[in-house]
């Protein structure tokens, strides 16, 4: 299972990336893992402002419907269209092409308390087994 | 929650693991769609010992066999199979199954797992005659293995497997032990399923997945055995059929043997077939990449005419399928099924989705 060490993470399995103002959001490699053959995924809400926690979109599996959360408040700036054309992405690259959302975030300190780094992520996610 | 015999064997293949009928079963093992793929052009093995095996034999068993089940029973020789059901007194379906005629006097059904408890006692309640009612599930192991390679990966096992007629079975020897060799299957491919004393399922399982290594034969979960017989429009208890739907409106009318005398549930679905049927199954290929679930309403200019029982993502037409019963007055070509509060535009289909 990777979990890159520069991201944030949010007990759903989505990952944030913050690059100053920029956080781009995804699914992590265990969430993937878990849904196995990813087959549809649907963005909602683009161009709308969202709180923290808000469900951005959903994505399936051959047998399962989960939706997204995103992990951090922010305007959503960029939709990955790459990935509802070709949702096996989310499987083969989930922290690279298979971005999902791009927001122009605001001050995000104060709702990091929430996220875990990857140590605890990694420890979360192999507690759930 | 129950396992089978195989759960440790499962377990070393990396299998992923659900709950079905009480047994903790593989789901998948290395992905639904490379698994359904890998029935549709070589060969896929199934671990199905979850299974139900009620025995029913006896001086009457024919007789009781005949009136517990709608297909004509006394039409099979030893040795042939058929699908049919337990129907209820008003025609509704208590399982489907397979029966096999083991000789003269003695039946074995094949049930679902969820439902063995529940048919054992159905059958016991119905008992009439010299009969003895037997649930051998525990004795038995069910090994699947369903492809177009079916017949040459099992050939070098069983030399008669070529012989095996499609719906027909065997006592054939493995190492020195009997076991029931099938020509049966829930892919709609040519296939076999296995009746192994559930102390040689392991090794039966290592000797198939040696002799199909060369064919391509791959460990295959119920993930893909529910895509496969959904492409195929085949019903699953609990889906498509149950205690209040009958199999007429299920496109099952053909295993329903009106006259061949009384059988439980007759007059209900003699009714039902005079009346003429409210609701139809039909199946439904959405045209955008939305896949539809169970229990997704299905509209029809402005009303809702129907119910998604089975939704998926079809492997083969790489397109959400769903199957439906949709009320019989309607003659659309199109539909919309409601998916998360959005209609989404669906093809009306004859079952299966893919022809074989």
């Amino acid at each position: 299972m990777q979990v890159p060490k520069e991201l944030k993470y949010t007990k759903d399995h989505e990952w944030a990336r913050i690059e100053g103002e920029v956080v781009t959001v995804g699914i992590t490699d265990y969430a993937q893992d878990k849904l196995g053959d990813v087959v549809f995924v649907e963005i909602e809400n683009g161009g709308t402002h969202l709180k923290q926690g808000d469900k951005f979109g959903t994505v399936e599996s051959v047998k399962s419907v989960s939706d997204l959360f995103t992990p951090l408040s922010g305007t959503v700036t960029a939709v990955n269209n790459g990935i509802v054309e070709h949702p096996e992405l989310v499987n083969k690259d989930p922290y690279g092409k298979a971005w999902m959302i791009k927001l122009s975030a605001g001050s995000v300190q104060n709702e990091m308390g929430s996220l875990m780094d990857a140590d605890a992520y990694e420890k979360y996610c192999r507690e759930a087994g | 929650m129950k396992r089978t015999v195989l759960y440790d064997v499962h377990k070393r293949l990396n299998a992923k693991f659900m709950e079905f009928g009480g047994y903790e079963m593989p789901l998948q093992y290395t992905g639904i769609i490379e698994e359904h793929l890998a029935v549709r052009s070589a060969a896929g093995i199934f671990d199905v010992s979850h299974m139900g095996e009620i025995f029913i034999s006896g001086r009457d068993a024919i007789a009781f066999c005949e009136r517990l089940t709608p297909n004509h029973v006394s039409r099979l020789s030893p040795g042939q199979a058929q699908y049919s059901f337990l129907l209820n007194e008003r025609g509704g379906v208590v399982d489907d199954l397979i029966v096999y005629r083991m000789d003269r006097d003695s039946f074995m059904l094949c049930v679902n797992a969820s439902n063995t408890d529940k048919d054992y006692r159905w059958i016991l309640s119905q008992k009439e005659g010299n009969v003895v009612i037997d649930d051998r599930s525990e004795q038995f192991g069910l090994i699947s293995v369903q492809g177009p390679s079916s017949m040459q990966i099992l050939s070098p096992i069983f030399s008669s497997a070529p012989d095996v007629r499609r719906f027909t079975f065997g006592a054939v020897d493995f190492k020195g032990r009997k076991l029931y060799l099938s020509r049966t299957g829930y892919t709609g491919e040519d296939g076999y399923e296995c009746f192994v004393d559930s102390r040689d399922t392991v090794d039966l399982w290592n000797t198939i997945m040696e002799s199909g290594s060369r064919y391509g034969l791959k460990p295959v979960g119920l993930g893909a055995r529910d895509t496969l017989r959904t492409e195929m429009g085949y019903p699953l208890y609990g889906m498509e059929l149950d205690d209040t739907a009958t199999p007429l409106s299920a496109n099952l009318g053909w295993v329903i043997k009106l006259d061949k005398g009384d059988f439980i549930g007759r007059d209900a679905l003699k009714a039902a077939a005079g009346r003429g049927l409210d609701k139809k199954l039909a199946g439904i290929v959405m045209q955008g990449r939305s896949i539809p679930r169970h229990k997704n309403p299905v509209v029809w200019k402005d009303r809702v005419v129907g119910e998604v029982t089975t939704g998926t993502y079809s492997p083969s037409l790489s397109r959400g399928v769903a199957m439906a019963y949709l009320d019989s007055d309607v003659e659309a070509s199109e539909v919309g099924v409601d998916i998360r509060s959005i209609l989404h535009t669906g093809t009306v289909v004859q079952l299966p989705f893919i022809k074989k």
